[in-house]
């Protein structure tokens, strides 16, 4: 963040804007004596006080929309906390964009480039930051679910179609986690209160069918093997990725073939699409 | 060039993420809808989805609360073109936004910000509008925004300047009539004078919405019920438009579709060719520390809106 320049001109619209907006995103910046200048004094209030109600807003509104977009952040640090992170957040790194969806975008990398104790190595740095930088991480992923491009009204839940065919839709996800990260979600969701959960690995896939998200728990060749498609872009290349990972193609090409298997239970959770070029009429 | 039309008379509601089941099922009686540009503009999920079947069975109109026309800052072309495709996607009547800047140096403070009613605003802004016409094909709609300062540097009335606004630039206006009562009461001036003042010949759109009086000052909050003397100017406003499309903007503790729907029709009590203006009673000051244009409604309840078998 560029340092704010003080006791600027404000004679042209530029130069009083340039003043307003600092004063607004730091409070402390103003001076009696331009806001006297610049601002006139109602019957009832002075100057500072009609310039107060736009600076009390601006944090008031933007930590709502923060704390609506990181539930279960908040949940997990508590509301003061949370907001105190927030506010510090949004200080450093106002909003640049003309739609509030993306207030949040920069919040989980902003939180990991902060973090007290990102000068030790990872292993002896404090779990429960690493648990609030992942969860950001994945409530952000999860938000961005809302409104992302997505397949509705396309996907294909036929088993008959060949693996040639089966492509993954758009709106879909998968995710790792130093910590059970989704579940934590779930049981803020469900108002269950959960406590700090202890360090372990957890894979999901997000998917979104008729608008709504679904979580779903991935074991680790189910993750690896999503990874690799996401990639490679179809099945039979996807199964060739396994070796590179350490994975037994063969146990992986029964997981998926055998019935309610993989390939059933995915089609079934509209993972996929028909591939382009190949759809069935 | 497509102009604001008046061919939709009649009481429309602002569309809300959480009424949108209801709206959908087909339990909304209102006439039209106004949706926030913003919240459209990039998504292509269940925002969109929902706003195209509104579209579909409604009039709709566009706000928008990011254009920054009085903005120093460049337009955003990036911006306009994706109001640009919303528009061609949904095709609303008219499309509007705010007197007012949001932010400079690319920073949106999403806020609803003053400016300076002088010459030079006048001339910058009026600039900006030609342009954004020209580049959407189609009148801008400016709404009064609501004011907690007024600054020293201003020499021209509200109204005044947005009256010279429209002659230069041919836009039409939105007018808030809770906005003029609130700008006027922290400004010490009286709103009927305000309205007295207003070229009602050029607005296409009226807004009603709740504020809070917080005895020194008022705060316009959108999260209760329209107050009485905004409704007595509502009806004096309503004569002189000639019945303009009036919508109500409910955006904190938003109630139920049906109670929204009963604070917008109170409205049909105050509709009569022969509006007179009634001073109204006193109302007692709320609680100060109330929150500026409100926009937390934008943000979807994306956590209901999941599934898990986790939990
Ligand atoms: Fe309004």
């Amino acid at each position: 963040m560029k340092p704010p320049i003080s006791g600027q001109a404000t004679a042209s619209l530029a130069g009083l804007q340039r003043w307003m907006q600092e004063v607004l995103l730091y409070p402390r910046l103003a001076n009696e004596e331009q806001v006297n200048n610049e601002v006139l004094a109602s019957s009832r209030l002075s100057a500072a006080d009609c310039l107060g109600v736009y600076q009390r807003s601006y944090y008031a509104r933007l930590l709502t929309c923060m704390r609506e977009q990181f539930p279960a952040l908040c949940y997990a640090l508590g509301s003061p906390v949370f907001n105190e992170f927030a506010r510090d957040y949004l200080l450093e790194l106002p909003s640049d964009s003309y739609t509030l969806y993306q207030l949040g975008r920069r919040f989980p990398g902003y939180l990991s480039d902060t973090r007290p104790d990102r000068e030790l190595p990872p292993n002896e740095r404090e779990h429960w930051i690493d648990f609030m930088i992942d969860l950001a991480d994945f409530e952000r992923e999860v938000f961005t679910m809302f409104d992302a491009p997505g397949d509705e009204g396309k996907l294909a839940d036929d088993v008959n179609l060949a693996d040639e065919e089966l492509a993954l839709q758009r709106c879909f996800k998968i995710h790792q986690a130093k910590f059970p990260v989704a579940r934590f979600y779930s049981l803020v969701r469900d108002e269950k209160n959960p406590e700090l959960p202890p360090l372990q690995t957890s894979q999901i896939a997000m998917v979104r069918v008729n608008y709504r998200t679904r979580l779903i728990p991935l074991t680790n060749p189910q993750y690896q093997f999503l990874l690799a498609l996401g990639r490679v872009g179809n099945v039979p290349s996807a199964f060739a990725a396994m070796d590179a990972v350490e994975l037994d193609v063969d146990d992986i090409r029964s997981a998926w073939l055998t019935p309610e298997g993989w390939r059933e239970q995915w089609l079934a959770s509209g993972f996929f699409v028909h591939a382009a070029g190949l759809s069935v009429a | 060039m497509l102009t604001a039309g008046k061919t939709e008379p009649g009481l429309g509601l602002g569309l809300r993420h959480c009424h949108a089941e209801q709206i959908l099922a087909g339990e909304a009686r209102v006439n039209w809808f106004e949706a926030i540009s913003e919240n459209y503009m990039d998504s292509g999920g269940k925002s969109l989805y929902i706003l195209r079947q509104v579209a579909e069975r409604y009039p709709v109109v566009l706000h928008g609360v990011s254009m920054s026309i009085g903005s120093t800052d460049p337009l955003d072309f990036g911006y306009l073109r994706k109001l640009k495709l919303l528009a061609a996607k949904v095709s609303p009547r008219w499309l509007s936004d705010h007197l007012c800047w949001t932010g400079i140096n690319g920073i949106n403070t999403h806020d609803l910000l003053p400016v300076p009613l002088t010459e030079e605003t006048l001339k910058h802004i009026a600039g900006r509008v030609n342009t954004v016409q020209d580049f959407l094909q189609r009148q801008l709609v400016l709404e009064n925004p609501s004011t907690y300062l007024s600054f020293a540097q201003s020499t021209i009335s509200e109204p005044d300047f947005l009256r010279a606004l429209v002659a230069e630039t041919g836009c039409a206006l939105l007018l808030d009539v809770n906005n003029v009562y609130v700008t006027s009461f922290n400004a010490d001036k009286d709103p009927l004078d305000y309205l007295n003042a207003f070229p009602f010949e050029h607005v296409v759109q009226m807004h009603l919405a709740g504020h809070e009086d917080c005895g020194t000052h008022v705060i316009d909050t959108h999260d209760r019920p329209v107050r009485p003397e905004v409704w007595e100017l509502f009806r004096l406003a309503w004569a002189r438009t000639g019945g303009a499309p009036t919508s109500l903007e409910w955006d904190g503790d938003i109630p139920s579709l049906a109670q929204c729907e009963a604070e917008l029709f109170k409205a049909q009590q105050y509709i009569s060719p022969s509006s007179e203006y009634r001073p109204p009673v006193d109302v007692q000051p709320g609680a100060s520390g109330s929150v500026s244009t409100p926009v937390s409604f934008m943000i979807p309840n994306v956590m209901d809106n999941t599934v898990g078998e986790i939990a």
